[in-house]
This record gives structure tokens, sequence and C-alpha cells, in this order.
């Protein structure tokens, strides 16, 4: 009989013996110094500096503006520069140049001294073949439909023996009745699953896809690739263009070095991780080559060419 | 690789043959059982009064040779009283030794002569709980656990709190082989991972080995569980029913003919039918819609065992184990009617059909046809059927994954002389992996042409594991034995062969009777890899070979050891130093639930274990108990984790201490105590926040595992109250797990509480703890 109480409540205690508490764990501090750039030819470095702060509490990452930078080429002085511009950034009067490096020292009161450095890498040319492959469907009164589409095939010649990575973007340009401004948004560019490509594109292919680091941008609004097959020679790159509208578009090829690369890459899969999936995996850091510090200092530069020649068809419902 | 195959091979038979004595000598051989069930007991410790000795296989069988026309033969065996008989031949003898338990005889001195016979034994790195002190311990919910009862050990650790997965010398729970009646065990979990699949109603004996593994085993890098299950008393039925908070169990045994005997086990776990009134009774209070939820485990265990004739037996042993979760919701939303399930299920399945024989007096041989298979399965669907309309939308998502294994494999045990055991064999596995495989289905009307399948999922991989091995179990003199042996594997997948040559060798010098100091080396190789990155036993953590990308694991482990027994107590101290390579973990962001080939997600690296292990123990008429403690270091080194910098591994704990004590009042009351302090998990938490270059605020981490969470600790007692019945003993079990309600960190997650007035966040971290104090009681009948 004493069991008819007795049980359930055992029951209860048993599943209802789960909690969960906030707690304080000795992390050591983690005051550092912030420098984020991108530095490309004949631009100005410009650097903003933040500060970082202890991931628990209420304190954000704000921008230090007492900060010293002194700016070295190839180990020598370039510029001191105390004070940060209308922009909020820390910039230089003198501009990068390709295949130079370029050091930085910052130091702040309260915290340890930050250094970094950083290479202009030589741009990629790049050029496209078969201009018409592009189709862009229109409904019958003249509006695009969703499902234009079509082929790119560009051109890209690489200029380094180095390492390096790309990412390709497509931006289009659309205008919609009764705006006078002309809208811009990225497009999706993707691999298609094309046959009889250029052994040197199956490389990059096989690159891209064998690296469990890039698998995921199949779906994003970009596609990453490396020379890692064709270092200082031109290939061929074919690629789909989905949700294509009106006759221009600009593709653009950014080449940066393994830095940025790191970065991105890390970027994207700290914006991929929730709550959950931590429980079940091991958390991702934002990659830094700042060093005593967090950011990144990192060279970029930039192809761009037009595509303009689209072949139109009208769609008819 | 030839070269070094031979010169293998030829070192060892010159140690094997070199040394044997070819004078005309006898034999005494035979096996050695319970005299009450007819089991055989392996381990048992049989001896001559000349000194030579030897202990029985797992099979019970023993040889020893002598050339004396008279002597003593002496048995001993844990909780049983000893055997003596005084042989006078002149010719090889067969014997069939019964031993009397000490439930059958009225009085009884129990002295652990199993630790006499491990004193002298060249073996060590063994960890040994007999099933009485299993049944003793406290419990979790009134389950018994052998895996539990292993983590009481020096160098055996758990994962996260209250978990089975056992956490060998710094290794990780896939590189423990777990063998049930020889067949491994894939997925020892029922209920996510904290409780094992052993019944311990059906197991007669376990042991772990930590190092210095004999030839005989291979296949894992850290340890080998044997666990061998009971073949069922050939004298009499018996049975055991048992009602628990979790489970209810049936277990029957008894002959069925004079040479034959059965075993069947069950046991039921009844989630389920708890949730299905909490369920009813919240639908009558939402009043919109039904639901439903439940989870359960079943286990099967059956044995059968016949007896040929007097050199030959036959076994055939099943085990299968199932695990469901399902959870359903039916209710109107807006226009339509929402049907929304889930279904969750994992199954363990192992067969063994052993034939032994003996071939003279001499030549013991076991062969065994082996099955094993491990599946998991999850389907989740969602329905939404209009009311005033044809429409229909329905999407399921289902994945499945699964490993088999059929095995042939025989082993030989000769004893040429009286110094050797001559252990050797061949085996084959064929693996068959079919990791991920997923299908997905939509449709938006009733009609069925118009519902779309996608199935999608990597490839199914199989793969062949060939071995062979000898080893020789040598007594050197009568201070020095030794056990030396090579193991030769030969994987074959996707065209692909991997060989491996993997010397064992281990010493034993007795300083004293009650002194000895102990050495061993061992090489050992794994073909077969559990992906996982949690620290629960999730069904969905996968098996997968080595391929043309995943090498195979391997290490290498030395360690070294004192034994010192005096009456009543003893006290073990090992160190080991043992270099992982090969090791395989997820990449940076990767994890199982991400959609991408499995070798993708891998990366490969090296590690490195190394510690100190104490352990003092006292076995007494009254009172059995120990004293465990771990001092260990276990790091990892790979180049695309942490910079490829070298980092602690997640379950890296410095310090582990157990304290275990049971003491018998009288027979009808009895309370056991086990309390558990250890250094807390390793775990990478944020550790700043800053603006990135995108102008977002990201997080920083620290270095892989740098911090350590809060000390872990636990104390969990127990009392049995025996009532003896007209026909049988009924006990009834009253415990509480974890007594004082320490929260242990299960896991540590972090969070932020906004302000939306002042527009700012305040970050800090949780730990989420399971299973503060949780009481127990159970009742069981024995007749």
């Amino acid at each position: 009989m004493i069991f008819r109480h007795l049980l359930p409540t055992l029951s209860l205690i048993a599943l209802l013996s789960s909690c969960e508490k906030e707690i304080e764990l000795a992390t050591k501090s983690n005051k550092c110094i912030v420098a984020n750039a991108l530095i490309t030819e004949n631009e100005p470095i410009a650097i903003r500096i933040f500060n970082g702060v202890d991931y628990i509490g209420k304190k954000r990452s704000e921008l230090l503006e007492n900060a010293n930078l002194t700016v070295y080429c190839n180990g020598e002085l370039l510029e001191e520069i105390n004070g940060i511009n209308s922009d909020s950034s820390y910039r230089t009067s003198v501009v990068p140049k390709f295949g130079e490096i370029y050091s930085i020292k910052i130091d702040c009161q309260h915290y340890p001294t930050a250094t970094a450095s950083a290479t202009v890498p030589n741009p990629i040319q790049i050029k496209v073949l078969q201009p018409d492959s592009v189709q862009m469907f229109v409904d019958i009164d003249g509006y695009k439909t969703y499902e234009s589409s079509g082929e790119v095939v560009l051109s890209v010649t690489d200029t380094t023996d180095e390492l390096r990575y790309y990412l390709l973007t497509v931006t289009g340009y659309v205008k919609y009745p009764g705006n006078p401004d002309t809208v811009k948004y990225r497009m999706t560019p993707v691999y298609n699953n094309l046959t009889a490509q250029p052994a040197s594109l199956s490389d990059i292919m096989t690159h891209m896809f064998e690296s469990a680091d890039v698998e995921h941008v199949k779906d994003k609004e970009y596609i990453l690739f490396s020379n890692q097959n064709w270092q200082g020679k031109s290939t061929t790159l074919r690629f789909g263009l989905y949700n294509f509208s009106e006759k221009d578009a600009d593709i653009y090829v950014m080449a940066f070095d393994e830095e940025y690369y790191k970065y991105f890459i890390s970027k994207e899969l700290q914006r991929n991780e929730d709550e959950e999936s931590l429980m079940f995996s091991e958390p991702v850091s934002i990659y830094s080559n700042v060093k005593n510090g967090l950011g990144l200092f990192a060279g970029y530069s930039m192809a761009t060419t037009k595509l303009c020649s689209v072949r139109d068809t009208i769609y008819e419902h | 690789m030839t070269f070094k195959i031979n010169k293998y091979v030829i070192i060892l038979l010159l140690l094997v043959c070199g040394n044997m004595t070819m004078a005309q000598k006898h034999t005494i051989s035979g096996v050695v059982r319970d005299a009450g069930s007819g089991e055989l007991l392996p381990s048992a410790n049989v001896y001559l009064n000349s000194g030579v000795g030897t202990v029985t296989n797992n099979y019970g069988f023993f040889a020893i040779t002598t050339t004396h026309p008279e002597v003593i033969l002496n048995v001993s065996y844990v909780g049983y009283s000893a055997y003596s008989q005084t042989f006078t031949t002149t010719k090889d003898t067969v014997v069939d030794i019964k031993m009397l338990s000490d439930n059958q005889i009225e009085e009884v001195v129990v002295t652990d002569n199993s630790s006499q016979s491990r004193l002298r034994s060249s073996q060590f790195n063994i960890a040994n709980i007999t099933m009485k002190e299993v049944s003793q311990l406290p419990t979790l919910l009134g389950e018994h656990d052998v895996l539990k009862a292993m983590q009481t050990m020096p160098g055996i650790g758990y994962g996260a709190d209250g978990m089975t997965g056992l956490y060998v010398r710094g290794g990780s729970p896939d590189q423990n082989l777990i063998l049930l009646d020889g067949a491994p065990v894939y997925n020892a979990n029922h209920l996510f991972g904290f409780l094992s699949v052993f019944n311990a109603e059906a197991i007669k004996s376990v042991s772990v080995l930590k190092g210095g593994f004999p030839a005989r085993y291979g296949g894992r890098l850290s340890s080998v569980l044997d666990i061998q299950m009971k073949e069922g008393n050939i004298n009499e039925t018996h049975g055991m029913a048992s009602v628990g908070l979790l489970s209810s169990q049936l277990a029957v045994e008894g002959p069925i003919n004079e040479k034959t005997s059965y075993l069947l086990a069950l046991r039921r776990a009844y989630f389920d039918l708890i949730m299905w009134p909490m369920c009813k009774i919240s639908d009558i209070r939402d009043g919109v819609g039904k639901s439903s939820a439940g989870y359960h485990f079943t286990d099967i265990n059956a044995k059968v065992n016949h007896r040929l004739d007097t050199k030959s037996q036959i076994f055939a042993s099943f085990y299968s184990g199932i695990d469901k979760f399902r959870s359903k919701s039916e209710f109107p939303s807006g226009g339509y009617d929402v049907d929304d399930r889930f279904r969750l299920k994992w199954q363990n399945q192992t067969a063994t059909l052993r034939y032994n024989l003996t071939l003279g007096n001499k030549l013991f041989m076991n062969s065994s046809l082996i099955y094993s298979r491990y599946k998991y399965f999850t389907k989740s669907s969602v329905r939404y059927d209009y009311f005033e309309s044809d429409r229909y939308e329905y999407s399921s998502a289902k994945s499945e994954s699964a490993l088999q294994d059929w095995a042939a494999k025989t082993d030989f045990d000769w004893y040429p002389t009286e110094n050797h055991i001559i252990k050797t064999g061949i085996g084959i596995t064929r693996h068959r992996f079919s990791p991920e495989q997923s299908a997905y289905e939509s449709g938006y009307s009733r009609n069925a042409s118009s519902v779309a399948d996608t199935s999608y999922g990597t490839k199914k991989v199989k793969s062949v594991d060939l071995s062979t091995y000898i080893e020789d179990d040598w007594t050197m003199t009568k201070s020095l034995k030794a056990n030396v042996g090579t193991r030769l594997t030969l994987f074959n997948v996707e065209g692909r062969t991997y060989t491996s040559v993997e010397p064992r060798a281990s010493l034993c010098y007795l300083i004293s009777d009650n002194l000895s100091v102990k050495a061993a080396y061992s090489k050992m190789t794994q073909y077969v890899h559990l992906v996982s990155n949690s620290s629960v036993g999730l069904p969905t953590d996968q098996w997968l070979p080595s391929t043309k990308k995943i090498k195979p694991e391997s290490s290498d482990q030395i360690s070294a050891g004192l034994q010192y027994n005096s009456p009543n107590y003893e006290f073990t101290a090992e160190g080991f130093y043992k270099k992982m390579n090969n090791l395989i973990e997820f990449r940076e962001g990767a994890n199982y639930m991400s959609y991408q080939n499995w070798e993708e997600k891998l990366t490969s690296g090296n590690g490195r274990a190394y510690g100190l292990e104490f352990m003092a123990k006292k076995s007494s008429e009254h009172t059995t108990g120990w004293v465990s403690y771990t001092l260990s270091w276990s790091n990892r080194k790979f180049a695309e984790l942490n910079n490829g910098e070298c980092f602690p591994f997640k379950y890296d704990r410095r310090h582990d201490i157990s304290i275990v004590a049971m003491h018998s009042f009288s027979k009808k009351f009895d309370i056991s105590a086990n309390w558990n302090i250890s250094s807390g998990n390793r775990v990478t938490l944020p550790i700043a926040r800053f603006t990135d270059l995108d102008g977002e605020e990201s997080v920083a981490y620290s270095k892989r595992n740098e911090y350590r969470m809060p000390l872990f600790h636990r104390l969990d007692v127990n009392a049995n109250l025996n009532r003896p019945k007209r026909r049988g003993m009924a006990t009834w079990t009253f415990g509480v797990y974890n007594l004082y309600a320490r929260q242990n960190p299960f896991y540590i997650y972090t969070d932020c509480e906004k302000n939306e007035w002042l527009g700012d966040c305040r970050y800090f971290m949780k730990k989420v703890s399971v299973l503060t104090i949780v009481p127990t009681i159970s009742y069981k009948i024995k007749f």
C-alpha cells in the first residue's frame, strides 16, 4: 500500500532532478587590442582599432581613439598616426603597392602592444567568354521570372607563383517602375554539373569539393576557389547564374592570401553555429593574425569585368 | 614488411621451441565448474603442490603437466571453497572439478585466491570485478551496470556525469573492444548512454584489459572488455524476476536435458508507460489536439549450452537490444490540421555459435561463428491537412546508419610442457558499413504521384579484416613469467590493404611470495572508428572504417607495475605511457549533423597519455571495498586543430579517486557506498567579444580544451534487504544516486540576457546538471 504514493513520488523526483545554474569559471582576462583592415593597392591603409572585452559581462567592444599606430613597409618606418579619421579609422597618407610587406604596431594605454603584417596580392585577370550564354526569362508582361538563368564562362589568369584564394561575386542592377534609382543586388553564382570541362577547371572543382572548409559555400552568393593547381597560369571557370535580371551585371573576383581566407572560412563557420550544435561540436574561433590582440590585417586586390551581352527570351505563360 | 614478419615469427619460435623440454611427462587436464549450476569458471587458479600452476581459460579448461607420480591438485576461485585432491597417476588424467560456492556450504572462509594468481601472472593492467560485487554496488534507478562498476577501477574514467562510456588510459570509448561472448558490441548504450546494454542477470564474468594485451586480442587501442554470458544451470531450474523504477526483468535458466542447459533473460524499460498519462493530462489541460511520447528499451539475452561428449561442447548465444523513442502530436492550427511525428530507434544484435573441443589432453580448440549488427533509424514527418480544400502538404526526412559484421575464428590453447601455454588462432571478419543513408519526401496533394522522394547518402563500404596470432605464456623460472606473442592483421578496404604486425610482451618477476613486479609492451591497431563529437552516447554516433583517406589508428603502450598481496588485502601500483597515431576528430566547425561526406569532416592527428594508477582492495567475509586513484595526462596534437598546437583531451582528468565499500551485516542485510571525486572535464570556452573585420560582434574562444569544468564528486548509497522465501529469496533494494545532490556539470553553455530598455546584453555561462539526487527502489525475487 505504501508504494501507491511512494512510486509516483520517486519517479517524479527522478525525472525532475535535472537543473541548470549560472556559473563562473575563472578565465584569464582578455582585454586586448582589436585591429581590422583590408589593404589594397593605391588606397590608404585604413585601420579600425577596437578593444576586445571579456566574454562574460555587459561590456561592449568599442573604438579605441587614443591608440598610437606605427606603420612599416618592408621593416622600415613608414608613418606614425595618433588619432582617428572622420570615418573612425586610423588612416595612412601613403598608399600600399603590390608585393610589399606592410606591418603595423599599435600601442594603447592599459592594453598589450599588438602587431600584424600583410601583403597586397597581385590581382587576377578575368575575361568573360561566350558572353551570350546567359538567358533572361521574362513573362508576357515583360517582368523577369524566377527561372532566369544561364551559364557564364570566364577566363581567369593567375599572375603569381604563390597560393592565392579568389572570391567571385556577381552584382546585378535592376530598375523598378516608379523608382528612378538603380538597385544593386547580389546574384547567386553556382557551379553547374557540366561535362567536358577543361582539365584545369576540374582541378579547381576537385579542390573545392575535397576541401571540407569550403563545401558549405555551394549555396552562397559567391564562389570561392584557389589557384592550387594553376598557379601563374590561365584557366576557364564556368558557373551558373540564377535569378539574373536586366542586362547588365558586374563580375568581381577578389584575390587574397591565406590570412583572409582563414578569416573568411572561420567567420562562415561561426555564423553557421547555433546553440544546439555547440553541445555536439567544438566551437570555431574567428581567425586572427594580430599578435597579442585580435582582428585581421590582410591584403586583397580586385578584378572586375562587365557581363552585358545577354540573350533575351520571352517566356509566355 | 616481409622482413619484419619473418623476424618476429622466428624470434617467437626460437623462444617457444628452444625452451621446451621433451622429457616423458603426464598431464592432468579438465574443466573447473560451479557445483551448483555447472557453469564453467574462467580464470580459476589451478596449481600443484610442486608449485607449478596455471589458470583456467575462458571456457574453464586447464592442463598441467608434471613428472611427479603423486601430486596434490589445488583449485581456488574467489567466493568458492578451495578444492584439493591427490592424484597418483602415471598417465594423462582428465578431471571435471566442481567447486562449491560460499552459498552452497555452511561455513567458508572467503579468501581471494584469484588475487594470488594475479600476483604470479604476467598479465596485469587488468580490472576485475565479480558479478557479486556488481550486484552489491549502488545503482542508478536500480539497474546494475557492469560498465559503471568498471568506472570505479583505476585507469578507467567516465565521460559526462552518469554516463556509461569508458575512457581507458586517456583513450576514447571507441578504442574499447567490447565483447559479449566474443561478439563485438558497437553501441553499448541504453537511455542515450545513461545505462549499458548488459543485463547483469545474464552475465557470468567481466574483465577489462587496459594494457599489456596478449596477442589474442586486437582491433582497438585502449582496452578489451570481455563479457561472458552465463551458460545456464545444468542441474536445476532457477529464475529471477525484478521490478524497478526504470525497468522490469525476468531471467530463467535450467536444464533441457542432462547435457543441455539454457538461459533466457528479458528486460524492458517503461518510460513510455510513465509518459503516457503525463501526455494525456497535458492534452486535457490544453484542450487542443492530442499528443503522445514514449521511450523504452528491451533486451533479450539467450544462450543454449550442449555438451556433446566429455571432450566437446557447443554454445549458441544471442543478444538483441532495441531502444525506441517516439513522439506524435496532432492539433488544429488556423485552417488546417497538423500531424507532427518523430521516431528514433537503435538496435544491437549479436549472435555467437561456439564449438569447444579438447584434442588429447593438451590441446583445446575453440571455434566461433560470430554475427554483430548495429543500426539506428530516425524519421520525422509533418503533415498539414487543409479543412476546406484538397490541399495537403507533407514532408518527411529519414536517416539510418548500420554496421554489420560476420566473423569466423578458431583459437587453440596448447599446453605442451609445464612451462608453456601456447595460444594461437586465426580469424576473419567481414564488415559492412552503411553510414548516413538519408531520404527526404515531400508532397503537395493527396495524389501519391506528386510526392518527391530524394534519397541521398554516402557510399556503403565493405571491408575484410584478417588476423592471426601466436602467444606463449611462459614460466621461465619459479619467479619469472612472461607472455610473449605477436599478432598479424590485414585489413582490406576499397581495394587497399593495410597490414600490421603487433608485437606483445609482458613480464612478471616474483620478488617474494607477496610481491611481484611487472612490465609490458603492446602495439595495437584499430581499423574501425567511431565518429562522435558529443559526450553522450548518442545513437547517431557512427562507426566508420579506415579508408584510402583515413589511415588505421595505432598505439604503442608500455606499462610497469607492482603488486603486493597480504591476507585479505591487495595493493597495486601501475604506470603507463601510451602513444596513439592517426586518431581522428571532426574538423573545426564540422559535426555529425552537417550534410557532408563523412570523410571530409574528419582530420587526423596523434595523441599521448601517461599516468599512474593505484589501488588498494580489501576482501573479507563481510566487508569488501577498494580505493582507486588515477593520476594521468592525455593530450592530442592535430595539424588542423588548435593551430597545430598540442591540446588536452576532453576527458583529460588529472585526478580520479573512487572509494567503494560493501558490508554485509548478515545474510539478510547489506549496504554499499561509492564515492567518486575527480577533476572536471576539459572544455573550450568563449573568452572574449570583439568587433571583427565585418563590423560585427564576434566571439573569440580559448585554446581547445584550455579550461576545466568544476570538480566532479558524487556519493551513491545502496541497501539490500534479503528475505528468505519458501522457494527462494526476495530482495528489496533501496538506494540513492548522488546522495548529497551535487550539481556536476553535464555540459556548459553560454547565453545572453537582453535588456530591451538599455539595449545592452549581459553574457553569462550556465551549467546543466543531471541526476541530482535520484532515489531508487526495486524488488527482486529469486527462485
